[in-house]
């Protein structure tokens, strides 16, 4: 709450800061100018170089100095306390502690207060409290240290501009350093986990077994079969039949869109289209499961054949449907994207409309729509809620579109709910399994942005 | 670049001689009649007459949106593929309305051939780049007739000493004098009696130009060219006779000669020698 | 300026190369006139300096010419002239070439008027030469006057007006007895010079016909060329 308050000085700091490199370095501008050329940069650079000098050394101390007070007051606490009240576990410090805190920040605690506790307390509140007034001084100081310092500098060949371009510059590095240190992060724990989870089953029983069986056990000894074979042959098997329904109908719409509709019924078509991208897959898993499976099982028993209400089939399908946006609006794009020269040039030498379609517009396309396809078919593989659903969650290895399957991504989910230890294969199998998906997945998404890519450079 | 002239057994020399490029005969190919142009509500092109005659070439010239382009285009019937565009009036291609209903569209544009501004290869290879229309249209019987085709449309164009090594290569690969010299000669290999060039060298550097503009006055012995041209030099180089254009009008058709020393117009004395506006 | 009757062109720049020529070419037209006026009085009045001045000039004449021929041929490579500016160009090109003749036949006139008084010639016979010189002279302005206002009817006026070969003529007819038959022949030259000022004062004429209408009337009997222009009246 307090440091709320000192964040709210700060920044009023700062807008006072600005003012002053603002007024300064306008005030020398005037001056200025009897000799020689005004000032390098325009006002407003002296003014947000002086603000930013102010506050940003501030609040990275600010920073700094809030995660690391809490755990030195605590290894300072815990200290005093284990020479007055004896060694404990960890158990009883981190028990213990809970109750110190508390009682210094007046909060009360159930029982009675021991003495050891109250001066623990005591001595934890005096902590806080020092603790809180160095930093205010401490951040007033540099506050003001950085205001002198940047407010002295402003010189009419100084280059503000530039100084403040410069940090604009790393702020931005920094920014996408997040986002890149985040997927390192995400890489990185999920490879020491799926290593520790090779510790217990041999890569060669997880990459190549055929049986997937994980039992549960206390022991943390590995049971039963880790193969992922049979989640994989499910995931390709529902994937494929997705596929199969996306791409004919996505790219018919994207050819249909592009080439034949009228200006105006692409452009209610279009958005129409892009809907059913935007539904959530859990309805469509829904929809799957109450709505297209019971159908695909009744048509299956009245021409013969015995089809499962949850099916291979059923979730390729309804995943078909859900990628059909995908699919159509990337081609679409695609298509308008094959330069209206072209079209002409083929019209210009006698071709119909579909002659051209076929022979030039696609042909020119098809790196692009590939691309499409294959982004369509890593997110088939990533897709998790609809096989969820109405797959049937039964990984056996087999190759029927009309029996229950279960893929790489049903079993992640099945393996981490429910009560289990993080710490045993059967939960870290699904780090494996995550693993694996990521690599294919990126693999995909690779070689398909690459083939986008090199089909742009074509025309531009 | 004289390649058809070097090539003996080649159709253009012996057959035709020069004077039948420089003395037109005066039978009509294309003839326009009161033809008006609408894109939507706006006209583009108010009533024109103009006869083409056969193994001529004509240059339409005229300020940025006077029509020309648009008039180019009724020829071989492109301006269908525009939305929202209305041609009225009669065109005729050798005494035949080409807006007739019962004109099939896709075998006028095979007997008027058109050449684009910016050259557009197809991404396939400079073989069948050629080979796409000779294809469309059944022309060849065999794959040794379709090299055939192939060749002497590349000989024809002049392309063909500088690609018959490469020829699976691909069309997009050749520097843009030598794509747009393949475009004309993928345009020749359907064999049309007209070839429409729309700006055909806007894009190309002056040596280019001046190999298609060498190339233009070749083919002349055989077909009858429509140019459109923002190089007025380039219209007194190439062209017979010049028709100026001017917001949707036809201004003045005359000897290219005449238009260039003494145009009959003041509108055409303006244009020419860069007094407008 | 706009001096031209098409009006402007979108480069201002080419206004002023072809305005730089037309003024450089009427301005060669004056001196060439005064020229030769000024070689006749000095034949006629025996005056050295006078005639030594106009010797002098030539160079200035000879000067005018270069320069309009060097600004035609730029203009040729930069602008590809068409229609009138075209016109305009070959005009003056080939106008040059006579108003330089124009001067060296001033330049003939002013030295054998030197040669005159060095050798101590009367002056006498050559009084004459006023006669046909006043009928030149005034076509070669009427000539520059029709070039200066693109006046296609005065351009077709000097073209047909042949009044100084009359002159010639009735001086010819009524020829003075000169005994010195060296004195003959130089008057004879002088008469012929000044005939060919006219000569060239039409082909001057022609030539800004061709520059207004873009009608080469050259070699062409009058008939023709009430045919070639017509609601121009031909005297």
């Amino acid at each position: 709450m307090t440091n709320w308050m000192l964040v709210a000085v700060l920044l009023g700091v700062m807008a006072v800061a600005y003012h002053l490199g603002l007024t300064r370095s306008r005030v020398m501008a005037r001056a200025g100018n009897a000799r020689r050329a005004a000032m390098h940069s325009r006002p407003g650079y002296y003014g947000a170089l002086v603000a930013l000098w102010c506050g940003l050394p501030a609040f990275l101390v600010f920073a700094v100095w809030n995660i690391a007070e809490p755990s030195l007051i605590r290894n300072a606490v815990v200290t005093m306390l284990s020479s007055e009240a004896g060694t404990m576990t960890s158990q009883q410090v981190g028990i213990a502690m809970q109750r110190i805190e508390s009682i210094a920040s007046g909060f009360g605690v159930a029982g009675d207060v021991t003495p050891v506790e109250a001066a623990a307390a005591a001595e934890m509140a005096r902590l806080q409290a020092i603790g809180f007034y160095t930093k205010i001084a401490l951040v007033m100081a540099i506050v003001l240290g950085g205001l002198v310092f940047a407010y002295r500098r402003i010189k009419p060949d100084f280059r503000a501009r530039n100084h403040v371009e410069q940090i604009v510059r790393i702020a931005m590095f920094l920014a996408s350093g997040v986002a890149i240190l985040t997927t390192v992060g995400i890489v990185l724990s999920m490879v020491s986990e799926t290593l520790r989870f090779f510790s217990f089953v041999s890569p060669l029983d997880f990459f190549f077994g055929t049986v997937w069986d994980p039992r549960f056990s206390t022991t943390g000894a590995a049971g039963g079969g880790y193969g992922i074979l049979p989640l994989l042959s499910g995931t390709l098997l529902v994937s494929v039949v997705a596929m199969t329904v996306a791409v004919p109908v996505g790219l018919m719409t994207a050819i249909f869109l592009a080439e034949y509709a009228t200006p105006r019924f692409r452009s209610i078509a279009k958005p129409v289209i892009e809907v059913l991208a935007g539904i959530p897959t859990i309805v469509y898993g829904v929809f799957a499961l109450i709505v297209v499976g019971p159908f695909f099982s009744s048509v299956g028993a009245a021409i013969g054949l015995e089809i499962r209400a949850t099916s291979a089939l059923t979730a390729g399908f309804v995943m078909g449907i859900m990628l059909i946006p995908f699919i159509s609006s990337l081609s679409d794009d695609i298509i308008t994207q094959v330069p209206r020269s072209l079209r002409d040039a083929s019209m210009g030498l006698g071709a119909t409309r579909s002659e051209t379609i076929r022979r030039v517009v696609l042909p020119a396309a098809l790196p692009g729509v590939v691309g499409a396809v294959l982004l369509a078919a890593s997110r088939a593989i990533g897709e998790t809620m609809i096989v969820v659903l109405a797959a049937g969650n039964s990984p056996v290895l087999q190759g029927n579109p009309f029996e229950a399957v279960s893929t790489v991504t049903v079993t992640i989910v099945n393996q981490l709910t429910g009560d289990q230890d993080f710490a045993s294969p059967q939960s870290l199998v699904a780090f494996a399994l995550g693993l694996t998906l990521f690599v294919i997945t990126l693999g995909l998404n690779v070689v398909a942005l690459y083939i986008v890519r090199k089909y742009r450079e074509q025309y531009d | 670049m004289n390649m058809a002239n070097s090539q003996p057994g080649s159709m253009m020399t012996n057959t035709l001689g020069k004077a039948a490029s420089q003395q037109m005969s005066r039978e009509v190919t294309v003839s326009a009649q009161d033809v008006k142009v609408y894109y939507g509500d706006t006209q583009a092109i108010k009533g024109i007459n103009l006869d083409i005659y056969r193994n001529e070439v004509i240059a339409f010239i005229g300020p940025s949106g006077c029509g020309k382009s648009t008039f180019l285009r009724v020829l071989n019937r492109m301006n269908d593929t525009i939305d929202g565009c209305r041609v009225e009036g009669k065109v005729t291609l050798d005494g035949e309305d080409i807006y007739d209903k019962s004109l099939d569209v896709v075998l006028l544009r095979a007997r008027v051939g058109m050449v684009f501004q910016k050259p557009n290869p197809f991404p396939k290879s400079i073989f069948e780049n050629i080979a796409y229309g000779p294809r469309l249209h059944g022309l060849a019987s065999s794959k040794t007739d379709l090299e055939g085709i192939v060749e002497s449309s590349l000989k024809r164009a002049g392309l063909w000493n500088e690609v018959k090594d490469r020829l699976d290569q691909p069309g997009t690969g050749l520097s843009g004098g030598q794509q747009q010299r393949l475009c004309i000669a993928r345009t020749i290999a359907v064999s049309p009696e007209m070839i429409l060039m729309d700006e055909p060298c806007s894009a190309l550097d002056p040596i280019a130009t001046a190999k298609v503009e060498e190339l233009i006055s070749e083919l002349s012995r055989e077909y009858t060219i429509a140019i459109v041209t923002h190089s007025m030099q380039q219209a007194a180089r190439v062209s017979h006779r010049t028709a100026y254009f001017h917001l949707g009008d036809l201004i003045e058709v005359n000897a290219t000669d005449k238009v260039f020393t003494q145009p009959e117009h003041e509108l055409t004395e303006a244009y020419i020698t860069g007094r407008f506006g | 300026m706009g001096r031209f009757p098409q009006g402007r062109h979108s480069s201002a720049q080419f206004d002023d190369e072809l305005n730089s020529i037309h003024s450089h070419l009427l301005e060669m037209g004056r001196l060439a006139m005064q020229q030769v006026q000024r070689a006749t009085t000095a034949l006629t009045t025996g005056d050295l300096t006078l005639a030594s001045r106009v010797l002098f000039d030539e160079a200035q004449v000879d000067r005018l010419e270069k320069i309009i021929d060097e600004e035609c041929a730029l203009v040729l490579a930069r602008r590809q002239p068409a229609a009138g500016d075209l016109r305009m160009l070959i005009a003056a090109s080939k106008g040059v070439a006579d108003l330089e003749r124009v001067g060296d036949e001033a330049a003939k006139l002013a030295s054998m008027a030197e040669d005159n008084v060095r050798s101590g010639t009367s002056v006498a016979p050559y009084t004459m030469l006023h006669q046909l010189s006043v009928p030149v002279l005034a076509l070669l302005e009427r000539s520059l006057e029709a070039l200066s206002r693109f006046d296609l009817q005065l351009a077709v006026e000097v073209t047909v007006d042949r009044r100084y070969r009359d002159v010639l003529g009735e001086l010819l007819a009524k020829w003075p007895k000169v005994a010195d038959r060296g004195a003959m022949i130089d008057l004879i030259w002088a008469l012929r010079s000044l005939e060919r000022v006219g000569d060239h004062a039409r082909n001057l004429s022609e030539q800004a016909i061709f520059c207004i209408s873009g009608k080469d009337i050259r070699h062409l009997s009058r008939d023709q060329l009430m045919d070639l222009l017509p609601g121009v009246s031909v005297p």
